[in-house]
């Protein structure tokens, strides 16, 4: 039984994530091409619509939010366990993902002298990726989360 | 470093108290599914987690848990039968 919620769980992380991912898609190219303005912003905020409605099965029905959002005094120590390490890797994958857009970044603008702009979307999506990852992590790994039991 | 597996008693005491798993986890203070593992030998207790659960059960910790599979309670009650003692 674990089983098969984990690999509902990993189908909607993968989703989630895809729709996050073609969201900044859209709305950089909403940024960078003016003529497909209003057809890309309405698949942007379709592909936002998606997010939102991944998200809540994922992360509010599995319990998986609350868990890594309240303090040690509250969780047990196979939970503190859990929650610690899935917040050390979060924190490695984070660090990757903003260096590896700063470096883009750079070098948009240093070698090829083109402008890779840092957009409002962009940055909302990374203080929603820094919030869910310790819990996309959880999801993805833990045979039971605290909304399942098997 | 992954520990060795710890080998418990903790489903069969469990169940000769007639207790849930939501129960046992409200007495030894951690989440339901915390015992669930447990009782899976997927996670090894912390001291302090074990030495609650023996006290609840009033067992020594080594009638509890042990670092090889622990034999069925019945083979420890009674003696062991060879063919010198049989009539």
């Amino acid at each position: 039984m674990g089983h098969l919620y984990r690999n509902r769980r990993r189908g909607l992380i993968f989703l989630n994530l895809l729709f996050l991912l073609l969201m900044n898609v859209c709305f950089h190219l909403v940024h960078a091409r003016f003529e497909l303005t209003r057809m890309v912003d309405a698949l942007g905020l379709l592909c936002l619509l998606f997010v939102v409605l991944t998200f809540f099965p994922l992360h509010m029905r599995t319990g998986l939010w609350k868990l890594t959002h309240t303090g040690s005094d509250a969780l047990d120590e196979r939970q503190i366990q859990i929650t610690h390490n899935a917040l050390r890797l979060a924190y490695g994958w984070f660090t990757v993902i903003v260096l590896l857009i700063l470096l883009v970044h750079a070098v948009y603008r240093e070698v090829f002298a083109l402008s890779f702009l840092i957009t409002v979307p962009m940055v909302s999506s990374l203080i929603y990726l820094a919030h869910i990852l310790p819990g996309t992590i959880l999801a993805w790994t833990e045979l039971e989360v605290p909304g399942e039991s098997s | 470093m992954k520990g060795r597996r710890i080998y418990n008693r903790i489903p069969l005491l469990r169940q000769e108290r007639g207790l849930s798993r939501k129960k046992l986890a409200e007495i030894i203070g951690v989440n339901f599914q915390t015992v669930g593992y447990l009782e899976r030998e997927q996670y090894n207790p912390s001291l302090d987690l074990a030495l609650r659960i023996c006290e609840y059960f009033e067992l020594p910790v080594e009638q509890v848990f042990g670092i090889e599979p622990l034999p069925p309670l019945s083979a420890m009650l009674s003696p062991k039968r060879t063919d010198d003692n049989r009539p």
